[in-house]
């Protein structure tokens, strides 16, 4: 019994050791190659040319660390965002709202646009900077977190 | 061995091998998570643990392949098989633990069942880049589970030796599906060459050390220098065997151990019937032959296990004609008390 099963054994492991070194060597060679292509340039910090700074902070959203830019510029006011680090969020969505420092995102926010990583973001405001930011993850459906504009 | 049924026979050398083989496996996830966690600080605690159990897995798996044939080559690795099935339950348990949690995190959050999702979510078996590699690693592991599960020695005596050692082999078939499994899955987005060098080590190490050992299986077996005189077979002379120890011979297709003890010469089959472990390699303690694999014991005259135990070996007539061993190729029912040729004069 003991014989014929090592004889087995032996040409079941030549039978799969020539299956594995094919199926390796085809899954290597015929890997595709992942797309990678030079990373955007950030946007300019600031330019002075687009507006005047008319305040800014470090500190308007706790849990991300960024510099928040106010500017003015023929009249219309503007946020400028340079996340710090990455908020590790694909879907980070920005609002503004008059409602000061909502623990929810108010009815009827304004919905400025999205951050990507830690480049420099500027959205326009709808009217009066008056007001907060809110930053929103769609797919948690939760407030990553908030702060006032101009607020010292 | 033992004549009263209990669920693992807890020795030293058992607890001491799975002492070692806890802290083995401990080391082995700290050292993956911590290693990980520093290059790369962004990781989830998730993938952290998806990649340390399935490292461990797949290297305590070449591990336990390795064993087998190291041992059938050199004796001296003996001390590993001993406890071989514990290695292979953990390496099953961590394996678990990778499939289940690759599951959870790739698979949870839709609207199919996970398990389902597995199997469903990717139809690219067309495609080499983007096989759903995820599929050949659960059929590894539900024949790493079936292995697990029946491991225990009550499942050996219930299914028989033969049936049990053939559910056993299907390792090979896990270990091929597992290496397809990482060379159709991580290795795809991972391209540094130290993966891909790292596993076609194991590979070829795996494969070369079972190549290796049958070949020199099968040529022992099958290069027969024996004279045949009517029934009987030329063996060896009577000092070419070691005192309360075997050689073994290829005799009518099988392979029998004929030993030397107390002046006397007995063979019988070279198959334990607890593993099929090779009788002709373990040594005569008290008057008994004893498997070098788990210590199962048999008379070497009559094939026969130590009352109350009742496991017996085909026996083999011998005699010794002048200094010569001689052997009947024809085995006698297992059980069979064959009276030993007597070599006082030799010894």
């Amino acid at each position: 019994m003991i014989a014929r099963l090592r004889r087995r054994h032996l040409q079941v492991q030549g039978v799969l050791a020539i299956l594995v070194a094919v199926g390796v060597i085809l899954a290597l060679s015929l890997r595709k190659e992942i797309p990678a292509g030079p990373v955007a340039a950030p946007l300019d910090a600031f330019r002075p040319s687009e507006g005047q700074t008319l305040w800014e902070s470090r500190a308007v959203f706790s849990e991300l660390p960024s510099l928040v830019r106010l500017l003015e510029a023929a009249g219309r006011f503007s946020v400028e965002i340079t996340p710090e680090r990455d908020p590790l969020l694909p879907d980070l969505l920005l609002y503004w709202s008059p409602i000061d420092r909502s623990a929810v995102l108010p009815t009827g926010a304004h919905f400025l646009g999205r951050l990507s990583g830690t480049q420099t973001r500027r959205f326009h405001l709808p009217g009066s900077p008056a007001g907060s930011l809110y930053l929103f993850s769609l797919g948690h459906q939760r407030m990553v977190s908030q702060g006032t504009v101009g607020a010292r | 061995m033992s004549e009263h049924y209990q669920a693992v026979q807890w020795n030293r050398q058992k607890r001491r091998y799975d002492v070692a083989l806890s802290l083995g496996i401990l080391l082995f996830l700290l050292t993956s998570i911590g290693v990980g966690a520093a290059t790369h600080p962004n990781i989830t605690a998730e993938t952290l643990i998806l990649r340390a159990f399935g490292s461990a897995a797949i290297v305590l798996l070449h591990i336990i392949l390795c064993i087998g044939p190291l041992c059938r080559l050199d004796p001296r690795f003996l001390p590993l098989l001993y406890n071989r099935r514990h290695l292979g339950v953990s390496m099953f348990l961590l394996a678990a633990v990778h499939g289940l949690f690759a599951t959870m995190q790739f698979h949870l959050l839709g609207d199919l069942n996970p398990f389902v999702s597995v199997l469903a979510s990717n139809p690219r078996i067309d495609s080499v880049s983007q096989f759903p590699f995820e599929i050949l690693g659960w059929v590894a592991l539900i024949i790493l589970f079936l292995m697990a599960a029946t491991s225990h020695d009550f499942w050996l005596a219930n299914l028989s030796a033969p049936v049990w050692k053939r559910l056993h082999m299907s390792v090979y078939l896990a270990y091929a599906l597992l290496i397809l499994h990482v060379a159709l899955g991580a290795l795809q987005s991972e391209t540094r060459p130290v993966f891909t060098v790292l596993i076609g080590l194991g590979a070829v190490t795996v494969f070369g050390l079972h190549l290796a050992a049958g070949i020199r299986e099968v040529r022992r077996d099958g290069v027969s220098q024996l004279h045949s005189t009517e029934d009987w077979m030329e063996l060896c002379p009577v000092g070419d065997i070691p005192r309360d120890r075997a050689r073994i011979f290829p005799v009518g297709g099988e392979r029998v151990a004929v030993f030397r003890y107390d002046g006397k010469i007995s063979a019988i089959s070279n198959v334990c019937q607890h593993q099929g472990g090779p009788l002709g390699e373990g040594k005569v303690v008290g008057g008994c032959v004893t498997c070098p694999w788990h210590g199962y014991q048999y008379e070497p005259d009559t094939g026969r296990s130590p009352a109350p135990f009742v496991e017996k070996v085909p026996t083999f007539a011998v005699r010794v004609v002048d200094g010569v061993v001689w052997i009947d190729p024809a085995p006698r029912a297992p059980g069979t008390p064959i009276p030993p040729a007597s070599v006082a004069e030799q010894v």
